[in-house]
């Protein structure tokens, strides 16, 4: 449990520090570069549910070939979780998408597959709490968990099979500059230990840490919301227009409003003879310009603060009283 | 053993289900190509990807002609002050060879009457880091 708070609290500081001052890339084509801050954000959810539902569909064949009563503890929570993380990454990439695609929806294959692949998992807890006969309800569940299964990897390759706003698989990751991916990763990885703890406190018994759920959603809450302080205070303008003078950058934002400045907190200003200001969402203080993340990202991470927070409630709950087995 | 064949085969078979079902409905609900529309015959929103052939540009409209895999051509009417809310100033050469386009579909004129132009983020990922600082 020591474990589990210290790897929230790094989860904590280092999301709070990506979305805040992470990289990310200077030159996008549509919309404020800063919501590609995002991909600290959903990326990982999308990456790790797809692992949770990959090793669940491993943990359900040994199930079927050898029931065990610890394999379908793992089974469950994998799924319980692999579930949450879909749909977090579902809605984040929704609402990403407003701000970097031109819609919130837009038929695009990998969105779509994303949200049957967590339609169809989300079917899975209601399906094995409503058999009352144990026996039957885990090895109906472990057929499922199978047949489900074959959802993800077609979500996964749609981007190559279907025209698609989404890059394939792997080509986004690769061609990332090397901060960015890097930083990525490190997120990742903290995300999967505090995945495996939470996952093994549930396949074990259940958490006892009343506060902890609450503790996670209010600092997420609390980030997201200070992210999102200057479209609160109607401070926020959209760069419409960027020209170089010869000291400075004159700067024209959506409010009419023109500023000359050679105070920009954005670095690099200009890529290939392109302007990377432009389009961006800025507050102007003092006469300089300070670039902001697009708001998608504040709206995020608290979408992901209350994702993990779910998953420590059901740690607490324990999988007898989600699932209605009681594991004997 | 037998009962534990017969449920692996039972999963097999409803993967296999759940994957046609899923490929299917990817396959006809997605991204439409351009050269799907001649066979759509009443008004409907449409999502469709097209390449450009022609673009002309007046003070309120810019008119794309998109054709698709099979040569079949539509035109597609965006509203200038909109698209330039989104993208800034509007030049021909703003445009990718293919369009994603959202809108009503009219197949009595073959037009499109764009609500959103949609990029894909693949040229993204390949550009240098920014920061603020």
């Amino acid at each position: 449990m020591i474990l589990l708070v210290i790897t929230l609290g790094i989860f904590v500081v280092l999301s709070t520090y990506l979305t805040l001052w992470g990289p990310f890339p200077a030159l996008v084509p549509l919309g404020a570069s800063t919501a590609y801050r995002n991909i600290y954000l959903h990326v990982p959810m999308a990456m790790l549910s797809v692992y949770l539902f990959t090793a669940a569909l491993a943990v359900s064949i040994i199930y079927l070939l050898r029931a065990n009563v610890r394999v379908m503890r793992w089974l469950d929570s994998l799924i319980i979780v692999g579930m949450l993380y879909s749909w977090s990454a579902f809605v984040t990439g929704t609402i990403w998408s407003i701000e970097s695609w031109g819609s919130a929806w837009s038929w695009d294959p990998r969105q779509l597959g994303l949200l049957v692949v967590s339609i169809l998992y989300t079917a899975y807890p209601a399906i094995r709490g409503s058999i009352s006969d144990v026996e039957r309800s885990r090895r109906i569940g472990a057929v499922y968990s199978v047949a489900a299964y074959a959802s993800v990897p077609i979500t996964l390759m749609a981007p190559s099979i279907f025209p698609s706003l989404h890059p394939s698989v792997g080509e986004a990751l690769k061609e990332l500059a090397a901060n960015i991916a890097g930083y990525m990763y490190i997120n990742l990885a903290v995300l999967s230990v505090i995945t495996y703890l939470v996952m093994s406190i549930m396949a074990r018994g259940y958490g006892t840490s009343r506060w902890l759920p609450l503790m996670v959603v209010a600092l997420f809450v609390a980030i997201g919301t200070y992210l999102l302080i200057p479209y609160f205070a109607g401070d926020a303008f959209r760069v419409i227009d960027v020209s170089t003078l010869g000291v400075g950058i004159l700067v024209t934002l959506s409010n009419g409003q023109s500023i000359s400045t050679s105070c920009v907190n954005l670095s690099p200003l200009e890529v290939d003879g392109q302007p990377t200001l432009l389009h961006q969402l800025v507050t102007i203080n003092g006469g300089c310009v300070f670039v902001i993340n697009h708001w998608s990202v504040g709206i995020n991470m608290i979408v992901v603060g209350i994702t993990i927070s779910i998953a420590l409630l059901f740690m607490n709950k324990g999988l007898t009283r989600i699932y209605g087995d009681p594991y004997d | 053993m037998i009962p534990m064949i017969k449920s692996l085969t039972l999963a097999l078979a409803l993967a296999a289900l759940v994957g046609a079902g899923l490929f299917s409905l990817l396959n006809t609900a997605g991204i439409m190509s351009v050269d799907k529309l001649e066979y759509l015959h009443r008004t409907q929103p449409v999502t469709v990807t097209g390449k450009i052939v022609s673009i002309n540009m007046n003070r309120s409209y810019v008119v794309l002609t998109l054709v698709g895999d099979d040569g079949f051509e539509v035109v597609a009417l965006i509203n200038r002050t909109r698209l330039e809310a989104l993208y800034g100033p509007v030049t021909p050469s703003n445009f990718d060879p293919n369009v994603v386009v959202t809108g009503i579909y009219d197949p009595s004129t073959k037009t499109i009457y764009v609500n959103s132009v949609l990029r894909g983020c693949h040229t993204a990922y390949s550009q240098p880091a920014a920061s603020t600082n």
